[in-house]
């Protein structure tokens, strides 16, 4: 039995300056366990545990999918149909299939680091690199890093490829 | 929209609901009810499907009854306080606070008397507490709800305010071969009505009350007979 | 009026039902019932504003009228009255619409017998058409035994004045159970038994009756729905 009884702190305890979030936690426990003990009787164990399929909507426009019914036309009111307008092409963005992409993501990502744009690691490591081992170390690392590099040739334009159509 | 049309009368049990329901969620519209896992109907009329997962009844009630999310037509009563209160054609009276409308402050409060029109929002609709509604959206802003000045105003049936609502309805889109014209209908059975001039107004809202006898079989003659509306 | 007189009908049979939905433009709905030549009028409000004093915080309020024909209210229509609230308030659902009142009206027109049982069926038709939430629907059935022993079901008034006993019954919709049992007369408890059944086959057919007449009321909005249904076909075509 007592190792049933959970430990209490005493109000002195509580009272004091920094235990007051603490207080405020047994005191919300204190809470809960009241109104639990309110509501026992008519919350049964279904209740708690049963998880249900159903969702209750009580709202026919929003079982029907109804449109707003402020509706504008032909000139009457500008500012209502400018809305309507901008409702339409959000709906058509929306229902219009993503365009595909003329460029991979991966090819992407390859011609951004091969044309060498500047990345945030690169720069942070600058940052840490001294001076003395500066060149050296710009030199080493991008070569071991992206393999077709040579840093006396040119930065080009690449083309993009053609072939995909 | 799709519509299996089969008639359902109240306390009927609907097993093809508690099917679906078996492999995945079900949203229960008006006029159904769940026991325990069982899913039965309050109301008669025929049930109606939507995909993917939403089920309910239609009828031909004339009696509004407010839905979180519903956008209604009301007509401000009296001010009360920080509040106005305003009919929506339910039970009870609802209420919207001043501060619910676009760029209200304390000092700087809407303006609007009894009798005034308003377009809004139902936020709150429980049973046991008055509706409340909002003239403005999440970000503050009053987009298509506010006061509606001018016009003209006229019921009619929750049913028929549906029906102009659904999507590529052709009967205001029809009218408006005919005549320029701005309109608020509201679900809860309350159209709003400007046009150009007064004779106008009057053939337009005799075409769509036309509608309430008529359906969309004849939508396209009430269309024409819009010239007649004119005339008269 | 041409109203099919009881005479045509057979004994074990319900006289012609009909009826015409909406007939009131100024309530939530509205039905007028004929059953053979007894005609009433029932409306239904609601759910609408309560006063403080019925008021109920867990379900909805129930308010039910019976007018006669000509004149006020009596007693006679205050018992009918009662009845009929006692059936309505075992069907509605309450809990839907609390700190409502919901208010049913039924006006007598024609009192040519049975005018128990349809007054209850006009309130339960009424109730459907006016789209108050109800746990099920419910159907009364009149009954009576006759001088020479016999069961007339729905009699009109003529058959009615020599009779020795009268019997309603209201069943629901679900589970087939009793709403209600008025009795008048002398019988004996087999023939109660048997007039039971006999009415209970009868309810069937006025459940029957409700869901066709709602079919037929919606029957418009269906080709709504159908129609709903071509438009983008059309718009694409």
């Amino acid at each position: 039995m007592p190792s049933k009884v959970k430990p209490r702190l005493s109000r002195g305890v509580l009272d004091m300056k920094f235990m007051q979030r603490t207080k405020k936690k047994v005191e919300k426990e204190a809470d809960d366990e009241q109104s639990r003990a309110l509501y026992s009787n008519e919350i049964n164990e279904k209740m708690i545990n049963s998880s249900s399929n159903f969702i209750v909507e009580s709202s026919y426009s929003i079982c029907e999918g109804l449109i707003d019914g402020r509706l504008s036309f032909r000139g009457m009111n500008p500012e209502i149909e400018l809305l309507m307008e901008q409702e339409l092409a959000e709906k058509r963005a929306h229902s219009k299939p993503e365009q595909p992409k003329e460029v991979s993501d991966k090819d992407m990502a390859k011609a951004y680091y091969a044309n060498k744009a500047p990345t945030v690691t690169n720069s942070m490591a600058k940052k840490f690199s001294s001076k003395k081992n500066f060149k050296r170390k710009q030199h080493g690392d991008d070569q071991a890093r992206s393999p077709g590099y040579h840093p006396k040739t040119k930065q080009q334009f690449k083309k993009p490829r053609e072939d995909d159509d | 929209m799709s519509s299996s049309g089969t008639i359902v009368m109240p306390g009927e049990r609907i097993s093809a609901i508690e099917e679906v329901a078996k492999s995945k969620r079900v949203i229960l519209g008006p006029g159904l009810r769940r026991l325990d896992d069982t899913v039965v109907a309050s109301k008669a009329g025929p049930l109606r499907h939507k995909e993917p997962n939403t089920f309910w009844v239609d009828n031909y009630q004339r009696r509004y009854v407010p839905a979180r999310g519903d956008l209604v037509l009301g007509i401000v009563k009296a001010k009360a306080g920080d509040q106005y209160r305003v009919d929506i054609g339910s039970a009870d009276l609802a209420s919207i606070s001043y501060l619910s409308f676009e760029a209200a402050t304390k000092k700087n409060r809407p303006d609007l008397n009894p009798g005034d029109l308003i377009y809004a929002r139902v936020l709150v609709a429980s049973a046991d507490v008055e509706p409340e509604l909002v003239c403005v959206n999440s970000n503050g802003k009053r987009g298509k709800l506010g006061q509606l000045a001018d016009g003209f105003f006229f019921k009619c049936s929750l049913n028929l305010g549906r029906v102009l609502l659904r999507e590529n309805c052709p009967a205001l889109a029809a009218l408006t071969r005919r005549l320029p014209y701005e309109i608020a209908v509201g679900v809860n059975g309350r159209i709003w009505l400007k046009a150009h001039s007064l004779r106008e107004t009057i053939a337009l809202t005799n075409a769509i009350l036309a509608l309430e006898q008529a359906g969309y079989a004849e939508i396209d003659k009430v269309c024409d007979n819009l010239e007649d509306f004119l005339q008269a | 009026m041409n109203l099919p007189e009881k005479m045509d009908v057979p004994k074990d049979q319900l006289r012609q039902m009909n009826c015409e939905f909406n007939p009131l433009s100024r309530c939530d709905g509205s039905v007028m019932y004929t059953q053979g030549a007894t005609v009433v009028i029932a409306a239904v409000l609601g759910p609408i504003e309560v006063k403080t004093q019925n008021l109920s915080i867990d379900g909805s309020y129930l308010e039910c009228n019976y007018r006669p024909k000509a004149g006020l209210p009596q007693v006679k229509e205050r018992i009918r009255e009662a009845t009929i609230r006692d059936v309505l308030e075992l069907a509605l659902l309450a809990e839907a619409h609390p700190h409502a009142k919901m208010s049913v009206q039924v006006q007598e027109l024609e009192d040519r017998g049975s005018i128990d049982a349809c007054a209850v069926n006009s309130a339960c038709l009424a109730m459907l058409i006016g789209g108050l939430p109800l746990k099920f629907s419910f159907a009364a059935v009149h009954c009576i035994i006759n001088d020479q022993g016999d069961y007339v079901l729905d009699p009109d008034q003529s058959e009615t004045f020599h009779q020795r006993a009268s019997f309603t019954f209201a069943f629901d919709s679900v589970d087939g159970d009793l709403l209600l049992v008025q009795t008048k007369g002398s019988f004996k408890i087999a023939q109660f038994n048997d007039i039971e059944c006999l009415c209970r086959a009868a309810s069937a057919q006025i459940f029957q009756f409700y869901r066709s007449q709602i079919a037929k009321y919606h029957g418009r909005s269906e080709a709504i729905a159908e129609k709903v249904k071509e438009q983008p076909e059309a718009m694409e075509a």
